[in-house]
């Protein structure tokens, strides 16, 4: 209240004293050479003028420097003061719930996301006693693969409330978020703002997880970390790996790969079963032998296109890792339309040769081109080698056609090349204007010199090469299909081949490791204030000065 | 640049000036003033008895006729045109720029076009030409210089000067004898060497028989009205006085009378007898000036009707 009333004395004050001044008006005459040195009957009265304040343009600026100040000052105080008595002890607990995967590992006939939130409540009952007298408030946010902020300043029962509606979900663990929101918290102006928002001071981050706590703890210190590791070692058995060893040419699914580990002390016995589409059993093994890293692995080949289902018993304490559907799609050998009569190669890389094959068509060059099939067009141009080198006219550098091919050992080779329609697109060609390669994209075909040579010389080497290129290229038209694909934040559900089997997940059988305490959780002194503003003030304020300053030197009577 | 107004006269406002008059005798030839006779004009004066050695194709033979004998023909007499140079001298300082609205230098080019007008299609000869400065004068012969006037005055208003410098050094020879010499300004330069000189020249061309005519333009009766009394603060176009922050008081302005009457005293008795030819145009004290005062002024104005009065 002194405030006001010492603003008002100021202003009124002022305000006096531009009614007591005379508000000259200014004048410009002709005959103003004639006022010179008039002091001597210069009239020095100073008469109560309450229009003197209304003309002088100066005043209401001068008001504003005025009331700028004081509240700038008042501003000063009032902050320092305000500072004083918002310095109250605060709990503020931004509780970060691990909603990974391995959550759902059972321990003590309990999942651990259930020990999680019993580590909340105690939590927060520990927090509710220390802050007793002080305020208190909680931030609730999960984290897995992604972090999630379910309440920005949620009471302890609803707190509660929330956490017993959280599960696992099937996905794996991102620490770094982790990482991420101490950083956050590190960030004085953002955290102050975010904590302004949310009307929740963070003053303890509360990481409830299964996983032990890491090294980069001890570099946070913005705000205490406790880091409550939940989990107790328990045995696990899984898949920890699962791939197509596919052909190398064609990519098609050869074999598929197993890989099983055991976690903790394994079983005495664990059975493995796989599938086929028809339901017929495939494999059906048992692990008894966990030698070395107790991890086994295995392969078998399957023999018909579609999903397999892979099984562990027993399983373990972590349910997602025990069975397995897997999609194979490509299979086996590559069938050919050859319609060339060498019929070697094929023979040698174990193709199926099936007339009227849609997979791929080799015929000669000069046959009609017009098939929707992948056709590769074979030449004899290395039956009519020249006798000396040609060199590179130009080739497409990005063609598939030309990977790995050293085109400087090409152009000893002296090839020649055919006429070719004119929708083929020529990939190297000659000085003399002869296509050595070339390919088209709709339909797919692609020509090549000739087939393989099988010489250990430039020729054997590079039609070798161009020839697979060709293949590869022509087969790959169609994208290869993964055996299947791990969930994700945008698709946490299982299903349409999707599988939980992130890396680390299914390793319950470490030893926690916890880095703080329940009873860490007390209040601590904060700081409670806004954004000072009092600076910009006495800014504005010192602007309005200069404009003041320099209109009274420069703006006439009027604004003096 | 000045910005000129419309000259608030007509031309044909002019030649009825004109006409006017040259209807009437000048009274007398103040400052040593001679007209100079030069041919004759095509307006009729009267008829006259011939006389040996008047021109035989002024004769009027049917009037003879009806006026009885042969031995009394008569001859028609015209009107005898009386042709000179007008110099018009404009003061262009700073102070001639005040005041508002209408300035003493919008008046002063006002009254120098509206001569130029009046004399230019009697063939008369004027020439305007800057008081202070160094700039050449503008000279303008007969008639047929009347549709350059327009331009000759945008000529002239771009220069203004606060040069202190007389310029007479253009002015030598456009002051020949019988010219006028009309010098328009508000005698608030300093009275100095340079004023000095002025007077000299002025007293000079009026020994050589120039008819000098110095029109005072007054407007300290308005801008000392509009200045009123109280706290004011003083400014001109280019000087500030000193103090220029001043409780104006009747005592001041008293002051400023006498202080402006000494200083305009100081050159008049300089130019004397020219000072008699003084023309005084004062500012009407309690309302502005405005177009419809320049007219009624010019209009009453005895001294300047003289200029084209006929000679006795």
């Amino acid at each position: 209240m002194i405030f006001v009333w010492l603003m008002g004395g100021f202003i009124g004050l002022m305000v006096v004293i531009h009614m007591a001044r005379p508000h000259y008006k200014e004048h410009c005459l002709s005959q103003a050479q004639f006022f010179v040195d008039l002091t001597t009957v210069v009239e020095t009265e100073r008469r109560w003028r309450p229009g003197n304040p209304l003309r002088s343009y100066a005043l209401p600026l001068r008001l504003l420097f005025l009331l700028l100040l004081l509240v700038a000052f008042w501003l000063t105080f009032a902050e320092r003061i305000s500072g004083q008595v918002d310095m109250r002890q605060t709990v503020g607990v931004w509780l970060l719930m691990d909603t990974s995967a391995s959550m759902s590992a059972v321990q003590n006939g309990q999942t651990r996301m259930e020990w999680g939130q019993l580590e909340a409540s105690l939590a927060i009952a520990h927090a509710l006693e220390a802050a007793e007298g002080s305020d208190i408030c909680f931030r609730l946010s999960t984290f897995d693969m992604a972090r999630r902020n379910l309440h920005s300043q949620a009471d302890p029962s609803l707190l509660l409330n929330l956490l017993s509606q959280l599960t696992p979900r099937p996905l794996g663990t991102d620490v770094s978020l982790v990482r991420t929101i101490a950083g956050e918290l590190s960030l004085d102006d953002g955290d102050m703002e975010d904590n302004i928002e949310t009307g929740c001071p963070v003053t303890h981050l509360l990481v409830i997880t299964d996983l032990p706590a890491p090294d980069w703890l001890a570099e946070i210190n913005s705000v205490p970390i406790i880091w409550r590791d939940i989990a107790v070692p328990v045995a696990n058995v899984g898949f920890t790996d699962l791939y197509a060893i596919r052909d190398p040419i064609t990519g098609l699914v050869n074999n598929v790969h197993l890989e099983v580990t055991a976690f903790g002390v394994p079983p005495a016995s664990v059975q493995v079963t796989v599938e086929g589409p028809t339901g017929r059993i495939i494999m059906d093994e048992q692990i008894t032998d966990w030698t070395g890293a107790q991890v086994w692995r295995n392969s078998f080949t399957p023999d018909e296109e579609g999903a397999y289902q892979l099984r562990l018993s027993p399983g373990g304490a972590y349910a997602y890792d025990d069975v397995a559907e897997i999609t194979i799609q490509g299979l086996g050998q590559l069938s050919v339309d050859w319609q060339l009569t060498d019929t070697t190669l094929p023979n040698l890389l174990n193709w199926h040769v099936v007339s009227g094959s849609q997979d791929l068509r080799v015929v000669a060059y000069d046959r009609p081109s017009d098939s929707t099939v992948p056709t590769l067009f074979v030449g004899n141009s290395y039956e009519h080698l020249a006798n000396q080198p040609k060199s590179i006219l130009d080739f497409d550098e990005g063609s598939p056609l030309l990977t790995d091919v050293n085109l400087d050992a090409v152009e000893q080779l002296g090839l020649t090349g055919p006429e070719l329609s004119t929708d083929f697109i020529p990939v190297l060609r000659g000085e003399d204007d002869s296509i050595w390669l070339a390919q088209r994209r709709n339909p797919p075909a692609a020509y090549v010199p000739g087939l393989p040579v099988f010489r250990d010389d430039n020729l054997g080497r590079f039609s070798t090469l161009v020839f697979l290129n060709a293949v590869h290229w022509l087969v790959q038209q169609q994208p290869t299909i993964p055996l299947y694909t791990l969930t994700s934040p945008d698709q946490p559900e299982l299903g349409d081949g999707r599988l939980a089997l992130h890396s680390g997940e299914g390793n319950t059988a470490t030893f926690p490791f916890s880095q703080g305490e329940l009873d860490d959780l007390q209040p601590i002194r904060t700081q409670h204030e806004g954004r000072p503003v009092w600076h910009m003030l006495l800014s504005l304020a010192a602007a309005i000065f200069l404009v003041e300053r320099g209109l009274a030197a420069y703006g006439g009577g009027r604004w003096r | 640049m000045i910005h000129l107004e419309k000259l608030p006269l007509t031309q044909e406002d002019l030649d009825q000036y004109r006409f006017k008059a040259q209807k009437k005798s000048r009274p007398s030839l103040l400052g040593g003033h001679v007209g100079r006779r030069k041919g004759q004009s095509l307006a009729f004066r009267e008829y006259a008895p011939y006389q040996f050695g008047d021109d035989l194709r002024h004769v009027d033979w049917r009037a003879s006729a009806r006026y009885r004998g042969s031995k009394d023909w008569l001859v028609r007499r015209f009107v005898a045109e009386e042709q000179f140079k007008l110099v018009i001298s404009i003061d262009t300082r700073p102070t001639m720029n005040l005041p508002t609205p209408i300035s003493k230098l919008q008046v002063a080019f006002w009254l120098a076009e509206s001569l130029t007008r009046i004399a230019l299609p009697a063939e008369n000869s004027v020439v305007w030409h800057h008081l202070f400065g160094h700039t050449e004068v503008q000279e303008l012969r007969d008639s047929r210089a009347l549709k350059r006037v327009p331009q000759t005055i945008h000529q002239f208003a771009t220069i203004t000067n606060s040069d202190r410098q007389v310029n007479l050094d253009s002015l030598q020879k456009h002051l020949p004898p019988a010219a006028i010499w009309l010098i328009i300004t508000d005698l608030y330069f300093n009275f100095d060497k340079q004023s000095e000189r002025l007077a000299q020249r002025i007293r000079e061309a009026q020994d050589g028989s120039r008819w000098v005519i110095l029109l005072e333009l007054d407007s300290w009766p308005y801008e000392k009205d509009k200045l009123g009394l109280g706290p004011r603060e003083l400014k001109g176009i280019d000087f500030i006085p000193e103090p220029n922050r001043l409780q104006i008081g009747k005592e001041m302005i008293a002051e400023v009378d006498r202080r402006i009457e000494k200083h305009k005293s100081q050159f008049l008795e300089a130019v004397e007898p020219a000072g008699s030819n003084r023309v005084h145009w004062k500012w009407p004290a309690s309302t502005s000036y405005t177009s419809a005062t320049f007219k009624k002024q010019f209009n009453a104005d005895k001294k300047l009707q003289q200029l084209f009065m006929r000679d006795k």
